[in-house]
């Protein structure tokens, strides 16, 4: 029995074209110059944007009228296809100094970005069995570690360490919502250790980064130039801003105006007042994320709820993380803001599964009277969905 | 069954607390660092001030065919000022306008017309001398947001004018930034002549400059990490010109006229002048507007580039296109001739010949040389409208010639649908049609018109698109790259071109010719005069011709506006041109 048809959930959705209207003004302001002076067209950037959300909007209305379910079936093949491209993304030409991204069909196309997505649906069809089955057996749950460290390993290699922790910290995330208790995420983590010890080693630039960025803490000197000059565009703003389009920061000074710094951009422009409302408002999508995972109808689609809300909340608090000066750069976008075609559109997409799942939730005021118990009693006659 | 679902509210809530307490976080470090100001921070913003300076680029020079340099490029200081700074922190305005003569009102009322973004340098002052120059940066404290720049400007070191051909840089206005999007506020480009036309060619690409600035102005360093991008310098171009022959047409334009001297095959303009003119020079040193004012509106109209763009009576230079028309429709053999009287009757209006007592017995031959009206008047009854249009329209009359400058006019060969317009529908005469033969009435011509007829008759049906840059270059280490010729063909009689070239020929080389005055020993020049009437004035003396017969080298076309007539004012220019091109090419 399936619960009927429902509304997909307006609040998310509202506050998800809040922050994209929101991110379409900010990218507008802090692009207009840089477009200008180098393709002589102030709105190049917005126009480009635009084009991206419109896009993305598009697959978030896609996603969110294919039942969630269906994901389990393209998961294995997508996750094997990401996989190989990472591979090849490896193998091709470096582009900016690093190797992120592949050309497809005429437009830069970066894997990871979708590697995160896959990720959640792949990890959530590992735990949605639940306790009974074989994945927490020791040797099972083992293998399915491997195969994220291994995946986790190539993006790190690209060099990408932002996108490499994020997939990390997601992967923890869903072992910990599957079940996977703290005591063997210790253990876990502490066979990473050596291999950690391993890359610093190897890769001196990333051990470069991390001393320089924890002497930087006791040391504002030694702050690198980026984060030195979003700190500066933050000061400036202060509590109401400069005003929108007067920033300075992004003419000039500012690296990636419009992409990794956006939230400089923004702070200087609208000050604390605009931060906070972006919070709010990204708070808001946490709220809905969780209560939608919460009423699932059933294990999986809780696991692909909660691993989307916390992979678009550990984006967020990256990125800002690095504007602040509380972590060492990444050069991840902030969701939904960012200039950057594959983030956005994976974001939409995720975005898309949820309020798929919001569609068929189970509401408290159903006829299941205690509504954490739903998913039990209302998956009894389905197969897929062992009791727990 | 329970304690698992606890299990899982309990995961969910931590992540939960996890995430919100993350974000509590950071929007504690947003308020430390925007609300609660730490001090450090604001003395960093205070400090920081980026200079973007953009690097103008030279413009590519301009070269004869002979390698002659025409259009050259010199050092020079400008003076800016950056809106911004200048608006936080008023200038010692005194100083300023007693160093530069710009009052604040002047300088603010600069900064609004530039417009655009207000770190953009605004160009307050181009070519500055040197004294004033160095006063400025002795008082440069006083003086936040102003600082000079090095500049490149024209110089025109050639004794050649030529200055319509080549034409006058100036600063972008937004309507060139709106058509081509590359442009930026403050930015110089050709705006008349080749400058124009080649400017994308021309102008190369401006570099960047990035300096780290002190609250003074003064320059710390050079910015970050950033490189600095040099700018590429313009394409060089090779002219078709010869500074010899353009100036020798340049001195002998004593009035109002223009000069045209061209290949025959392949339509290079080898001399291309038109007087009154202007200097260059004065445009590279900066107009003042009121200067510009008076050149814009002086009545002689030295802007007006006449070879292209003067339109005038083509007069009775026209009858080689009234017998071209009547030779090609076989309306008139060699053989046919009338008796001029010296006036001829159409109804009750009586039309003259220049010569009161007549020309007596006239053919088609004698026509041309002598010029008789009374023939061309019988002659252009009997080609009608419709056949002088159509004919005209092939050899490049009443369009334009797509020669490679921008200001071209197309001339007027008025046609039965303009006629019927103008006088009505029948309302225009057949005295219409014979004023027309003789080049009057409706009909205007451009002198490049003129030529590429001349050429037209000279090659014996090569029409040429006539063309003043031959090849570029990138720079001075490469080759240079032709650009193609382009000619068109059209076939005419064969005898049609050799009796207009014995008429000619006859004009100049045989006594009693209107255009004797061009002849040159050994050279034989074929030419043909005209007066265009003029109601406003002296009549306007031109002269087409071209040389030597068999083998021709050069057109010549001279107009000279009020000049009288042609065969004694404008035959003798075309003279000395010849004379000038026989002695060069032996």
């Amino acid at each position: 029995m399936k619960s009927p048809q429902q509304r997909i959930d307006r609040i998310l959705l509202g506050a998800v074209i809040a922050v994209l209207i929101l991110g379409v003004l900010a990218v507008y302001s802090a692009s207009s110059f840089r477009g200008a002076e180098k393709y002589g067209d102030s709105a190049c950037f917005l126009k480009q944007h635009l084009i991206r959300v419109l896009i993305g909007m598009l697959m978030l209305l896609i996603m969110s009228r294919i039942p969630y379910e269906k994901l389990r079936v393209i998961t294995p093949p997508l996750l094997l296809v990401l996989t190989v491209m990472l591979v090849a993304v490896l193998a091709g030409d470096a582009f900016h100094g690093s190797r992120r991204s592949l050309l497809l069909f005429g437009r830069r196309f970066q894997p990871s970005e979708f590697m995160k997505l896959v990720f959640i649906f792949y990890l959530a069809t590992v735990f949605a069995r639940g306790r009974e089955a074989n994945v927490f057996r020791q040797n099972t749950l083992m293998i399915h570690y491997y195969l994220v460290l291994l995946i986790v390993g190539l993006v790190f290699l690209e060099p990408d360490l932002g996108t490499a922790l994020v997939l990390f910290f997601l992967a923890i995330s869903m072992f910990y919502l599957g079940g996977v208790s703290l005591r063997k995420l210790v253990q876990m983590g502490l066979i990473l250790m050596p291999l950690v010890a391993f890359g610093v080693f190897v890769f001196p630039h990333q051990r470069q980064r991390l001393t320089d960025f924890f002497n930087s803490l006791a040391d504002s000197g030694m702050i690198n130039y980026q984060v030195k000059q979003s700190i500066i565009g933050l000061a400036n703003g202060g509590i109401t801003g400069v005003g929108y389009g007067s920033g300075k920061q992004k003419l000039f000074f500012l690296p990636e105006p419009f992409s990794d710094f956006i939230l400089a951009s923004i702070g200087e422009e609208m000050g604390f007042v605009g931060l906070t409302v972006l919070f709010v408002l990204m708070l808001i999508i946490l709220w809905r994320g969780i209560r939608i995972a919460l009423r699932a109808p059933d294990r999986y689609g809780f696991l692909l709820a909660s691993g989307i809300t916390c992979l678009i909340m550990i984006n967020a608090l990256v990125n800002a993380g690095v504007a602040v000066h509380l972590l060492p750069t990444t050069g991840l976008p902030f969701p939904l803001v960012s200039y950057g075609g594959s983030a956005l559109l994976m974001q939409m997409a995720g975005i898309g599964v949820l309020l798929s799942i919001s569609r068929v939730a189970v509401t408290p005021y159903g006829e299941f009277t205690e509504y954490r118990s739903r998913a039990v009693c209302w998956n009894k006659g389905d197969r897929r969905c062992v009791s727990w | 069954m329970k304690a698992l679902d606890s299990v899982r509210d309990r995961q969910v809530r931590i992540i939960n607390l996890f995430i919100i307490g993350a974000f509590g976080l950071l929007l504690l470090r947003f308020f430390q660092l925007q609300v609660l100001g730490v001090s450090e921070y604001r003395a960093w913003s205070d400090r920081n001030s980026v200079r973007q300076i953009s690097v103008p680029a030279n413009r590519g020079k301009l070269y004869d065919r002979t390698g002659h340099i025409l259009v050259d490029n010199r050092p020079s200081y400008s003076l800016f000022v950056i809106p911004f700074e200048y608006n936080r922190n008023p200038v010692d305005a005194d100083l300023l306008d007693d160093l530069i003569g710009m009052s604040p009102a002047n300088i603010e009322s600069r900064i609004l017309e530039v417009g655009g973004n207000p770190f953009t340098p605004v160009r307050i002052i181009r070519d500055m001398d040197f004294e004033t120059l160095s006063t400025v940066e002795e008082n440069r404290l006083d003086l936040p947001g102003v600082f000079f720049q090095i500049e490149p400007v024209r110089t025109y070191p050639s004794e050649v004018s030529a200055s319509h051909v080549l034409g006058y840089l100036g600063e972008v206005t937004r309507k060139d930034i709106r058509m081509h999007g590359n442009l930026r506020q403050g930015e110089i480009i050709g705006k008349n002549g080749l400058e124009r036309r080649y400017d994308g060619l021309l102008r190369g690409v401006k570099g960047y400059q990035y300096m780290e600035v002190d609250v003074r102005g003064r320059e710390v360093g050079n910015f970050g990490k950033r490189r600095d991008l040099l700018p590429v310098t313009g394409y060089d171009l090779s002219l078709t010109l010869d500074h010899e022959i353009q100036r020798l047409a340049e001195s002998l334009l004593k009035g109002a006229g223009a000069v045209v001297v061209m290949d025959p095959f392949n339509g290079d303009i080898l001399a291309m002048a038109s007087k009154p003119d202007y200097s260059l020079e004065s445009f590279a040193r900066g107009m003042t507007p009121d200067s510009w004012d008076a050149l814009r509106t002086d009545p002689k109209r030295p802007l007006l580039n006449r070879p292209v763009q003067a339109q005038i009576p083509p007069g009775s230079t026209w009858k080689l296109v009234t017998a071209a028309a009547a030779l090609e429709n076989e309306l008139v053999s060699a053989k046919d001739t009338i008796f001029c009287e010296g006036y001829f009757r159409l109804g009750s209006r009586i039309y003259q010949c220049w010569r009161p007592f007549g020309h007596g017995s006239v053919d088609i031959i004698k026509g041309l040389k002598e010029s008789c009206n009374v023939f061309f008047y019988q002659l252009g009854l009997r080609v009608g409208v419709e056949l002088m249009e159509k004919t005209g329209r092939r050899i490049g009359m009443g369009r334009i010639s797509q020669i490679d400058l921008d200001e071209e006019a197309p001339g007027l060969l008025p046609d039965e649908k303009y006629l019927d317009q103008k006088y009505g529908e029948k309302g225009w005469t057949r005295g219409l049609m014979a004023n027309m033969a003789v080049g009057q009435g409706d009909l205007l011509v451009t002198p490049i018109q003129m030529a590429r007829l001349t050429a037209f008759i000279a090659t014996k049906g090569v029409l040429p698109v006539p063309r003043i840059v031959k090849a570029w270059r990138r720079n001075a280490l490469e080759t240079w790259t032709n650009i193609e010729i382009q000619t068109s063909h059209v076939m005419f009689r064969h005898d049609v071109f050799s009796t207009l070239e014995e008429g000619m020929l006859r004009a100049v080389n045989e006594s009693g010719g209107t255009a004797t005055a061009s002849r040159v020993p050994g050279w034989d020049v074929c030419g043909k005069t005209g007066t265009a009437e003029n109601p406003q004035g002296a009549p306007h003396a031109w002269f087409v011709g071209y040389a030597p017969r068999k083998n021709p080298r050069a057109v010549v076309v001279v107009l000279l506006e009020n000049g009288g007539s042609g065969g004694i004012a404008a035959a003798p220019v075309a003279g000395r041109l010849f004379r000038k091109m026989a002695e060069k090419w032996p």
